[in-house]
Order: structure tokens, then sequence, then C-alpha cells
């Protein structure tokens, strides 16, 4: 696998590149001095739409945007429907747009790094990392990304908890979308108020208002290193190593770790005393 | 002994093993309806008579005793030219009424040597790219005589200044032109998909279109609010009324806005609905919906006239209940559901014909579905009694119970602020999708029974002769488009689009500037890209 | 390994009840669903196809321009070198245009009256002869 820099690569060969590694294929991160950008905030409140308009902005603006969307997995089936892609309204020779699922992760991909870094490897300027938007966990998409953007709208109930949660301190910009409804002014002055320091765009991305503004800012950013970095890399070390143990266990012990699934189910366990036989296990290692 | 120990007693002897169905809108049917079902039912307040509140039993006293519904087939493919020839063949047999399919890209407002119509030009219906081309369509036709449906929706204010000036060309005032335009926008973001612009500017132009017509063209019906296209895609019957008169009370709603009072163009409101396979569940759906309206137009609406309540609508029998295959059973599904329609009291019909699920109806199988109206009207005796199945404890319950479920959406979608906003958030399109899917699901289970479907098949060969459009027909059309480029005025094209443009930043309705554009002979697509640059293009929320 | 399904809709027509019938029966077939969403050209299609780097591609037209739009489509992926994705295809396709399609390329058609237990099982045997 070529894994150095290659501005050469046709969509194809990324393309093809990107499926060996989603499904495990070894890969170091190739360097990339590309900008990523990282796209949290609850399901709805309009960051595919968002990310489409801004893509548009950027590629008239003679960028080469790679775009990575991330979608759920169910965890019933495995199978996941990966519905970013309908709120791109354009394909461009410039734009590279990818949805992949988070296959057992919780929010951002385990291979979401990884593909950001390939496509910068490959010539694209900025890689755009849309996560699923699940909640409070989302903070680690700010671990791996170099500006992260928190996108809000107003009288969302999940805005008002995306608020609560820690990603609001951690992300580097707010914006606001869906300037157009109801209640936007309120919400606006409010942010203003409780979020002094950080950055607040206004933005209608259905109409793409506010955008240019938005990906001037984006263009000009320089990444900080700051407490919020750190924090931000604590967590996502720990969830890597989380997964990283965890699928070591799964290796040796899939059986015992399956047995001790169908037990609780069926109530033959109750689900303490399969974590406390599932240590044991560990410990026999 | 009482009725409800003797009932009871009844029942507790049964031992038969028996299905326990339920209907489309997931009502569980109980073995025997009797008086007990209808505990609350007060003759005069639930029923009444017909042709007065709530309409139960239908909108006019002597219904078909006087005159069947109208049997209105709709048609048109190819070129403007080639459906000219099936009107006025239709017309020579007695029709009355005209009523328009228009191909995809005219549906959707762009011209036929659009890249993205590519492969479309003419295939769904007639092809229309300038007001030539409605000149041929209409070509011998005289239009103060006949009443023509268009089902245009998103560039509706298009097509009505093009038939208007064709109209004026032929020496007719506008206030003697008759007919429907569609024109029911809501209900293409959440089912038929030809919208083009997002759901703001789309009602402006709605209404826009209403209030012209209450003052310029007061016989025609400005809009025909359809729970088609819902059911179609999956809703149940439930689902389709309730969603309907949501986004009918949002029509009215809107037009309040511009100062009219209800009673000045509610009687002008039509409706669209389908008509399925479960027999009863149809008739009952079509009796809750006049009495559901009855009520939102007097009580929440505050209409003084008895006639701004009664609901009137067309019915088409249900185009995804036909099968490919053993396709001859669908004539046989179509009188079942045309007969469901005709005892729930439509004012209109279209019948589907036995091939549509396989490509576009020959003659035979047109002449098939029409011939099958004809014969419920002049053999079954079905007309000669006005709402015949009213009283049954069956229909009264099920009438009560459909329109209990559907309030309950309604309800819900006023606690949403409204059907606008119940559509944006996707609401709308996940109760369908999920109806949908399980509807699916069951007949992939055989829950359900599609007969030849999955069960009772054969396996023969489909044979049929079948109309197909030929693709010359988008060559033509493209050429034509380009002569026309060539030859018009060019600066009174500009302008009038440049107008245009500039008057959807205004508040001002934006008919007259339409009609200008039209007459300038700019085509549909030019003019529709004109409002596109201020109202920008429409995306659906994804719904699974 | 989860195969990657496109559902693509060229042309005009709005009616995707089933296209998403379709990709959710997919999902839940535990197979990656990307659905492009209605009235996408051929350039489009074939464009998202690489870059999703899909197993199948399941065409879905219910208009009739079947015959102007997946020759079309199928050419778009030939300029990009991407003639080995699977192509599917259901729709009101007629008989006859169903072997014309079949000759130009297209693996399987489904016409009228298929249903989406047949089509989720085709998918789901490719899928085998590929880990095969
Ligand atoms: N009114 C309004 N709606 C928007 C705006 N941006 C997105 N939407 C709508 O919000 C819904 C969810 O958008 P989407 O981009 O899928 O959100 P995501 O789940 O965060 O990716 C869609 O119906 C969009 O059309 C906006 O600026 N204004
Ligand atoms: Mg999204």
């Amino acid at each position: 696998m070529d894994e150095s820099n290659n501005t050469s690569r046709s969509k194809r060969e990324i393309a093809k590149l990107i499926t060996q590694i989603e499904n495990g294929a070894e890969l170091t991160p190739p360097h990339s001095e590309a900008t990523v950008v990282g796209v949290t905030g609850a399901p709805g409140s309009g960051k595919s739409t968002l990310i489409s308009a801004m893509a548009r902005a950027l590629v008239d603006k003679g960028k080469k945007i790679g775009v990575i969307a991330v979608d759920p997995s169910s965890p019933i089936s495995g199978g996941a429907v990966l519905g970013d892609r309908i709120r791109l309204n354009f394909t461009h020779e410039n734009l590279f747009f990818r949805s992949i699922a988070t296959r057992g992760m919780r929010s951002i991909s385990k291979s979401a790094y990884t593909i950001a870094k390939v496509l910068g490897a490959s010539g694209y300027d900025m890689i755009i990392i849309e996560t699923v938007g699940g909640g409070q966990e989302d903070y680690e998409i700010c671990a791996i990304s170099d500006l992260s953007l928190l996108v809000l709208c107003p009288e969302s109930g999940d805005s008002i908890q995306m608020l609560k949660s820690g990603i609001i301190e951690l992300a580097d910009a707010i914006v606001l979308n869906k300037s157009d409804m109801e209640g936007s002014e309120i919400f606006y002055t409010m942010l203003k108020n409780s979020f002094p320091e950080k950055h607040i765009f206004r933005t209608v991305a259905l109409y793409s208002k506010g955008v240019d503004e938005l990906t001037s800012f984006m263009l000009s950013w320089k990444s900080v290193e700051d407490h919020r970095k750190e924090a931000a890399i604590r967590s996502f070390l720990a969830m890597m190593l989380k997964e990283e143990l965890f699928s070591g266990f799964l290796k040796e012990n899939r059986d015992v770790f399956e047995e001790n699934v169908r037990a609780v189910a069926k109530r033959e366990k109750e689900i303490y005393e399969a974590i406390e036989d599932l240590m044991r296990a560990k410990h026999k290692l | 002994m009482g009725l409800e120990e003797e009932l009871s007693e009844w029942n507790k002897s049964i031992k038969a093993k028996e299905r326990k169905p339920l209907n489309t809108s997931g009502l569980e049917i109980k073995r025997l309806y009797t008086p007990l079902d209808l505990k609350e039912f007060d003759y005069l307040k639930s029923l009444g008579f017909p042709g007065k509140h709530p309409y139960t039993r239908g909108v006019y006293p002597t219904m078909y005793r006087t005159r069947p519904w109208t049997m209105r087939q709709y048609a048109g493919f190819g070129t403007a030219k080639e459906t000219n020839e099936r009107y006025k063949y239709l017309l020579s047999q007695g029709q009355t009424g005209l009523s328009v399919a228009f191909d995809l890209p005219t549906q959707v407002g762009i011209d036929s040597d659009d890249e993205l119509a590519l492969g479309e030009v003419g295939k769904v219906g007639v092809a229309i790219d300038s007001i030539e081309d409605m000149e041929t369509l209409f070509d011998e036709i005289d239009l103060s005589k006949i009443s023509t449906s268009m089902t245009i929706n998103a560039p509706a204010t298009v097509l009505l200044a093009m038939y208007i000036t064709v109209g004026e060309k032929k020496g007719i005032d506008r206030k003697a032109l008759n007919g429907t335009v569609q024109n029911d926008i809501l209900k293409e973001y959440i089912a038929r998909g030809t919208y083009i612009y997002p759901p703001v500017p789309s009602m402006r132009l709605t209404t826009d279109l209403i209030t012209y017509c209450s003052t310029e063209v007061p016989k025609w019906h400005a809009i025909s609010i359809s729970g088609y296209h819902m059911r179609e895609a999956g809703a149940t019957a439930a689902q389709e009324i309730a969603f309907t008169l949501a986004d009918g009370i949002t029509y009215c709603e809107e037009v309040m806005k511009r100062g009219i009072g209800i009673d000045d163009f509610a009687p002008n409101l039509s409706f669209f609905f389908a008509s399925h396979s479960n027999f009863f569940e149809e008739v009952a759906k079509f009796r809750a919906a006049r009495r559901m309206w009855a009520e939102i137009v007097k009580n929440r609406f505050n209409a003084k006239e008895e006639r701004s309540c009664a609901l009137k609508f067309h019915t088409q029998t249900g185009g995804v209940t036909l099968t490919a295959q053993q396709p001859e059973n669908n004539i046989v599904r179509v009188a079942l559901q045309a007969l469901a329609a005709v005892l729930g009291g439509t004012q209109s019909l279209h019948t589907n014909s036995f091939d549509e699920a396989l490509a576009l109806p020959s003659e035979r199988s047109v002449n098939i579905a029409l011939r099958t109206q004809q014969l419920i009207a002049y053999e079954s005796g079905v007309c000669d009694t006005v709402d015949p199945l009213g009283g049954s404890y069956y229909i009264e319950w099920l009438t009560d119970s459909l329109e209990e479920k559907a309030w309950k959406y309604i309800d819900e979608i006023d606690r949403m602020g409204g059907m606008m906003k119940a559509v944006d958030n996707g609401y709308v399109q996940r109760e369908i999708a999920n109806s949908a899917y399980e509807y699916q699901l069951k007949v992939e289970n055989k829950e359900h029974i599609i007969v030849g479907v999955n069960e009772f098949k054969n396996d023969e060969k489909v044979n049929m002769e079948l109309l197909k459009v030929d693709e010359a027909v988008e060559r033509a059309q493209v050429e034509k488009l380009k002569r026309l480029r060539d030859r018009r005025d060019k600066s009174r094209v500009e302008e009038s689009l440049r107008t245009l443009e500039k008057k959807c930043e205004s508040d001002e309705n934006l008919m007259p500037y339409v009609l200008e554009c039209v007459k300038s002979y700019a085509t549909l697509g030019e003019i529709c890209g004109a409002m596109k640059k201020v109202f920008g293009e429409y995306r659906p929320p994804e719904v699974f | 390994m989860s195969l990657r399904v496109m559902i693509a809709k060229p042309g005009l027509d709005g009616h995707d009840r089933g296209a998403k019938v379709l990709a959710r029966a997919l999902r839940d077939a535990g197979m990656e669903v990307i659905y492009t969403g209605i009235r996408r050209t051929p350039s489009e299609i074939a464009e998202a196809a690489v870059e999703e780097d899909v197993d199948v591609l399941g065409l879905n037209c219910l208009s009739g321009a079947h015959m102007s739009l997946f020759p079309k489509v199928i050419e778009e992926l030939k300029a990009r070198g991407a003639d080995d994705i699977i192509i599917i295809a259901s729709g009101i396709i007629p008989e006859e245009d169903s072997e014309k399609l079949k000759a130009l390329g297209i693996r399987e058609v489904f016409g009228p009256g298929s249903s989406v237990k047949e089509i989720v099982d085709f998918i789901k045997s490719l899928d085998k002869s590929r880990n095969g």
C-alpha cells in the first residue's frame, strides 16, 4: 500500500484505499498539513446541509475539499443507512464525499482520523468530518480536528442539552444554524451573553446564508494548543484505549463473551454477574 | 335479558377458531357489530341529511339520483399535438371534461432540453415548454364549453397563466374559464416529490394563485387538496384523511392571512382521495373526511355559509394496488375500489387501467376502465338511494373510529405548530414511511394476502400490448425549443423575467408578472428559473 | 465486512417509497446503504458511486426513462474506470428492455411485481460469491 503523499491518486484509488482502512487494514496515517474540521451537533441541527453549503462555497473559492460523513450502524443488524449524502446537491472534481458507518464505535468512526489524513495526503486542502451528533461523547471529535464547530439551532431541546454538556466548552466555534426560524434572535443573544469569548456564527444552511463568512473564518483558522485541546485528547485517547483493550479481549474470549450475552438475555444471569465472570476470564489470560 | 347480556352470552358460546383482522389503519375488527358499538350515536348530529351539515351522508340532497358522478379519466403523453388528438377523440365520445397529465420535466419546472430532462420528455404526460405547446394542446377545442383539470403543482401559476393566455387568444374571457389546478404543494414535500422551491415561497405561490382566481378567474378551482399521493406512498386510510385535512387547514390559514374571508374561498376548495382495496374502510374514510371537514370549517374557521363546509372530492383508484402479476385481476380490483368511492359519495372518479403497473395504459385498457364506472352507475343499482350503507352498525362504527384516529394526528400536528412545521421536521414523512414499511413486512410474511403476488400464483408469462412513447418526441421537443429561442423577441423575454425576479422579493401577487413572461414567450424553465434565483431550491429531510 | 450498496434514482420521478423501503430492508440485512435522493443525473450517480466505493449500485426509475438513463450511468462508470461495480435495476421495466439492459452489463433487472425480499436475497447472494 502506498502510504506516502500522493496527490495524483485518482478518486477511484482514494476510494479503494478508504475501503481498506474501513475494513481494518493496518495503515499508519500519512503526514498531511490539511486542516481537519470537525462538525458536531444534535441530529437534525443541519450539519449535513451546512457541510454541503460550505463545500460548495469552498470549492467555488478554488479549494479541494474532502468530506467524511459518519452515521450510526444498527446495533442489531450491523447495517446502516448512510443518509448525509442526500443533503449534498452537487458533485465536483474538487470534492470528495465519503459516507462511513460507526461500525460499533460510539461517535467518530475509528477510521475517520486515518481517512482524513489519507485525503489530506492526496491533495485535499481541507477535510470536514460530520459526526453522528449523539450527544456528550461527541467531543472526541475536538481531539482529532484542528478546528471544531458545534452546530446548534433555535427551539431545539437537543441543542439545549448540548449547552449543558461539555462539548460547548471544547468547541472552537459555535454555528447557530436555522437563523430563519422563530426564536433565533433570543437564542443568539443568550449564546453571546453566556459565551462572550466564543466565535459565534449565524447561518441559514438551507439557503447558503452566512456561509461565506464562516468559510472565510475556516480558511484563516490557526489551530491553538491549550487546555481545551488537552481535555479533548484525554477523552479521545481513553476511548481509543478502551476500544483497543476490548478488541484484544474479544480476540481471545469471543465465545465466553457471547455466552454471557445470551445468559443475561435469557435472565439466567444478572448483568453484574456476567461482568464479574468476564473479568475472571480476562485475568486467566 | 338486555342486549348487553345476550351479546356476551352469545360471544361466550362460540368455540370456533377465527382470525382477528386489522384494517390498514390498525383498527382491530370485531366479530360482530351491534347497536352497542354506537353508544354515542345521535342521528341528527352524526349523520343528518344529505346536503346538510355535517354532510356525512353526502354533499348533495339527491346525490346520484339526479346525476352520476363525473367520469374523468386522466390522459396525456408525448407531444402536445398527439395529446390534442386524443382529447378531441375523447370529447367526440361525449366526455365533457379534460384532465391533463404533464410529463415530469414540466412538473418540476424545467425545459425539455435541460440535462435533467434526459429520457423523461413526454413519458408520463404531455411535454409543455412554452405557450406555443399550450396552444397546440388546446387547438380546435372550445375552452368556454369544457372544464379542464390540470395535475400541476409547483409551476401551477405558470401553467394557469398559459391556459388563460390561450383562452385570450381564442377570444374567451378568463372569467368564463372553468377547471382545476392541483396546486397542492404540501403533499409534494410529503409524498409526490415534484417540488421546486422551499415551503415558504411555495406557499406564497399557492396563495397568490388562489387569491388571483377568487377575483379574476372566479369559476376556477384554484386548489385540489390531495391525499391520493400520500396514500400511494404508504399512508393508512386514517393518515390519508388526517394529513389531507391538516393540509387543508394550512391553506385556509394562509389565504385568510391575506385578509380574505373563509366564505369567499372555501366553496372553491376541492379535495382528491385514493380508493384502495379494504372496501368498508374506504367507504367509512370518505364519510369521516366529510364530517371532519364540516367541523373544521364551521368551528375552527367560523364559516357562516353552509356551502363552505361541504367537502367535495375527486377519487382515483389505488395505483399501487395494481399488480404486474396476472394483470387482468386488476380489472376486478379497480371495480371494487370504484364501488367503494361511489358508496363513499365521490363527485368525480378516475378508474385506473389494468395494465398501469406495467406501462402507459393502452386504448383498450382505458376503455375497460371507463366501462367499469358506467357499469356501476347504470347496472348495479347503487345510485338508487343516497348513502345506502348509512346506518350499518359496522360502517358507522368504522366511520367514528377512523375519525377518532385522524383527529389524533391532527392534534399532534397542531401541537407541533401546524403542517408546515410537521413537514419540515419530517414527522409526516416518517409516519408514512413507517406505515409503508410495516405494510411491506406484512406482505412479505403473508399476513396480508395479495392475490397472484404472495398467494394463488400462476407461472404464466405476462404478454400484453403496451403503449410506448417514441424517443423521437424528445428530439422534436428540443428542436422546437431551439427554434422558439431563435425567433422570439429576446429583449422582451429578458425584461419580463427580470421584472418577475424583482417582484419575487416583494409581497405583490406574482400572477400578473408570470402572465407577462408567458406572453413574451419565455419558457417554463426560464420562468421557474427566475423564481428559483430568489426562492432557492427545496431539499427534503431524509426519512426512512 | 459490510457490503456497501448505493440506491440511486436517476431521472425526475419523485416516488421513492420503493427505494426507501429497499434501503431499510438492506440495512436490516446488515448492509451499509447510501441513498442518493431523487433527481440525480447519471454523472452525479457515477461520481457518487466511485467516491463511496460501493459494491453494488441499484438504479430505480418509475417514469419509463430507464432506456435513456441507465445506459448513460454505465457509460459514466466506465469513464471513471469503475465498471466492476455491480449494477442492478428495478422499476417499471418491460421484459424486452430488461434483456437489452442485461446485454449492456446490468447484472439483474427486477421488473414490476418483484418483491423487496427477492432483491435483498439477490444482493446477499452476490455477497456470498464475493467472499467465497
Ligand atoms: N429552516 C431551516 N431548515 C434547515 C436549515 N438547515 C437545515 N435545515 C433542515 O433541517 C433538517 C435536518 O438537516 P440535516 O442537514 O440533515 O441535519 P443533520 O442531522 O444535523 O445532518 C433538514 O430537513 C434540513 O432541510 C436552515 O438553515 N433552516
Ligand atoms: Mg447529517
